[in-house]
């Protein structure tokens, strides 16, 4: 049967049916085509674009071990400090991106230069930028409250130093690109950094986060313990800035260390600077105790008296006659600070006498002092572990000038050393002979702590129990009871010590200046000693002696640091006059 | 035009297939978003943890700030008015001693 004829309107709704389905299946097609060229053929293009605008990798940063002091109070610790970072927004126009940074520069204090900065790098299309690294978490919350698209924090820390200037150059410090540059941060920085995490953020085009992915959990670094006491440490600092401005020295640094283990219960170096504000003023940063190495002037007459004695070159009852005032050898002229007379051996080191000493070292040779002062570590770095140890200098024995360098070396010239060396030689004298590591980390296994040991090529033992015990009865004590250092004797301790002072040579001029050099190192008490000491100043204008201006110092520190350890007296002390009076307006 | 009559039996079988294929997607979605939920919990426990760990490391520099031996020392000089005892002042007293 045939099927009946359609009518024009079936026939105009197929021909329409039909074109709109090609329509369709064209726009298909386009669409197709187009999801092809997306897809396929700018597949790596457009997964990039879209990472991009939805995912970051972003580095964790692992909270820094704290560096606590040998009682546990914090002298270093991190606390959380974002950074705010902006991104480029592809459909914020010019005029919306400037508001968005004059918002930012107004919670945060920008500076025209910041600002001019962030909107430069908006400029280029960056995609990251830092507006401001480590703000206080106020500031952070302020600016997030701002709500602005396109800026975030990126999660941080930043180093607190909850004492200021207190040990300034024993911590070192980190500036604000967390980069370390000097001391234990520096030193322990492995020990103390952690390691570095990694995480995915994803964003929204908005540039907020929405979720987050670890990748790497970051592992926080370890704290650390000094052998530094804060209160020490304070003291020593306290006592040596007074010193400093009293007698308008140009510098000057104190080391307080424990005489059997070489433990550093303070290292103060002045000028000091705030170590919030690291790196401080440039003339603040050097660490005078283990960097500066001026010459010793007379505190090397221990090596001297050590050399003379241990070879039996000198007796106790000799006599030397210094009432010349001077003595010339090899074409010089080496003279004394004050004319003395006939004087015994312990006479000429308690009075400090350049002639008499010259006299007993002549009987040696120049490679046996020369043996002597390396077998107390001079000449090479004592092994503290701070970075930046000067080692000194001491020449090798073929570079020592004929009739010349030796009577020089006697009383301390032609010779660099560091106060801390120094200070390690005179606490040979408190150890019975034996030479210990200075060390300021108290953590086991990492300093080589405590006992009588050497880098390896010295030996542990630098003069005989006997040299030692005999030099301290007869001569370093009597120096502090009579001799040089009388200003630093301590009613109820004993003493011993020796003071130094030395003219400052001008490698521009080529001669000595009349600047000087003071220092006074020493231990206390005598029987079992707790605390041996070098004060330093460098360049005093007023009282340039060692004996007039570091001796008092050491008394001043010494007597507050026996009485904050709780160490008993160990003789009895004077007798005390007791006054009676009555106050102001007070009626009997 | 002839009308298809529905099998009351296979409707039933057609509701329960239905409802059970809701019940379950309903399940899934109140799974996830209690998933979720629990998920965005334990993470808001855990920055309020991070929030209390950091609290207590800013309140230890606090502290150590505050017990500062220059700041202990001002306060005690100046305001307090102390000053430092003489030698006399202090007695040693060795222990198993009587007062």
């Amino acid at each position: 049967m045939r099927p009946p004829a359609r009518t024009f309107y079936e026939s105009d709704i197929r021909r329409r049916v039909k074109i709109l389905s090609f329509f369709l299946a064209a726009w298909g097609v386009v669409v197709a085509l187009r999801l092809v060229q997306i897809q396929i053929l700018g597949h790596a293009r457009a997964k990039a674009a879209v990472l991009k605008q939805a995912r970051d990798v972003v580095k964790i940063e692992p909270r820094r071990g704290n560096i606590l002091d040998r009682n546990g109070e914090i002298l270093a610790c991190s606390l959380p400090s974002p950074s705010v970072a902006i991104r480029h927004l592809d459909k914020e126009t010019p005029a919306e991106e400037r508001d968005k940074v004059l918002k930012l520069k107004a919670a945060l204090g920008l500076s025209a230069g910041e600002v001019g900065y962030v909107l430069g790098r908006l400029r280029e299309g960056a995609g990251y930028s830092y507006v401001r690294k480590k703000v206080p978490e106020a500031d952070a919350a302020r600016v997030m409250g701002l709500k602005l698209a396109g800026v975030e924090l990126e999660p941080g820390t930043r180093r607190h130093y909850p004492h200021g200037a207190l040990a300034a150059h024993v911590l070192g410090g980190i500036n604000l690109s967390g980069d370390v540059l000097a001391g234990i941060e520096l030193r322990y920085n492995d020990w103390l950094k952690g390691e570095e995490g990694e995480q995915i953020c994803y964003t929204i085009p908005g540039g907020r986060n929405y979720g987050t992915q670890i990748i790497k959990a970051p592992v926080p670094g370890r704290d650390l313990v000094l052998t530094i006491d804060a209160t020490v440490q304070y003291i020593a600092e306290k006592e040596l800035a007074a010193a400093a401005a009293e007698h308008r020295a140009a510098s000057g640094s104190v080391t307080i260390m424990d005489p059997a283990s070489g433990e550093i219960l303070a290292l103060a170096s002045w000028p000091a600077y705030d170590i919030n504000d690291f790196p401080g003023p440039e003339n603040a940063r050097m660490n005078r105790a283990i960097q500066a190495a001026p010459e010793p002037g007379s505190t090397f007459k221990i090596v001297t008296a050590v050399a003379a004695r241990e070879r039996n070159r000198v007796g106790y009852g000799e006599l030397f006659d210094c009432s010349a005032g001077f003595i010339r050898v090899g074409g010089t002229v080496i003279t004394d600070h004050v004319r003395e007379n006939i004087l015994s051996f312990p006479q000429v080191l308690i009075r400090s006498s350049n002639v008499g000493t010259v006299q007993f070292a002549l009987r040696l040779s120049i490679p046996e002092l020369y043996e002597t002062a390396r077998g107390f570590g001079f000449g090479r770095k004592t092994g503290i572990d701070l970075p930046g140890e000067s080692a000194g200098s001491l020449k090798p024995p073929d570079r020592w000038i004929k009739n010349n360098s030796l009577p020089h070396i006697a009383i301390g010239y032609e010779v660099m050393v560091t106060a801390v060396q120094t200070l390690r030689a005179m606490n040979a004298f408190a150890a019975g002979g034996l030479l210990v590591r200075p060390h300021v980390v108290k953590e086991p296994g990492m300093a080589g702590a405590g006992t009588a040991v050497e880098d390896g090529d010295g030996p542990a033992r630098a003069i005989s129990e006997k040299t030692a015990r005999e030099l301290v009865d007869r001569v370093f004590s009597k120096v502090v009871e009579e001799g040089t250092a009388k200003l630093c004797s301590l009613d109820g301790y004993g003493a011993a010590g020796k003071t130094g002072t030395a003219q400052k040579y001008d490698f521009g001029l080529g001669a000595y200046t009349k600047n000087y050099t003071a220092s006074f190192v020493g231990f206390t008490p005598l029987e079992e000693p707790r605390l041996s000491m070098i004060v330093m100043l460098d360049d005093p204008k007023e009282g340039y002696y060692g004996g007039q201006n570091c001796a008092p110092v050491f008394k001043a520190i010494a007597r507050q640091v026996l009485r904050y350890l709780r160490i008993p007296p160990e003789r009895p002390l004077p007798p005390r006059v007791l006054t009676a009076g009555l106050a102001k307006g007070e009626r009997p | 035009m002839v009308r298809r009559k529905w099998n009351l039996k296979d409707v039933a079988v057609g509701a329960a297939l239905a409802a059970t294929a809701i019940g379950i997607l309903t399940f899934y979605v109140w799974y996830q978003t209690e998933s979720v939920k629990l998920g965005l919990d334990i993470d808001a426990c855990d920055q309020k943890i991070r929030d209390l760990e950091e609290s207590i490391e800013a309140l230890k520099v606090r502290r150590a700030t505050l017990l500062d031996p220059g700041r202990v020392e001002g306060i005690a000089r100046d305001k307090l008015g102390l000053a430092d005892p003489v030698d006399g002042d202090i007695v040693f007293r060795k222990l198993g001693t009587p007062r």
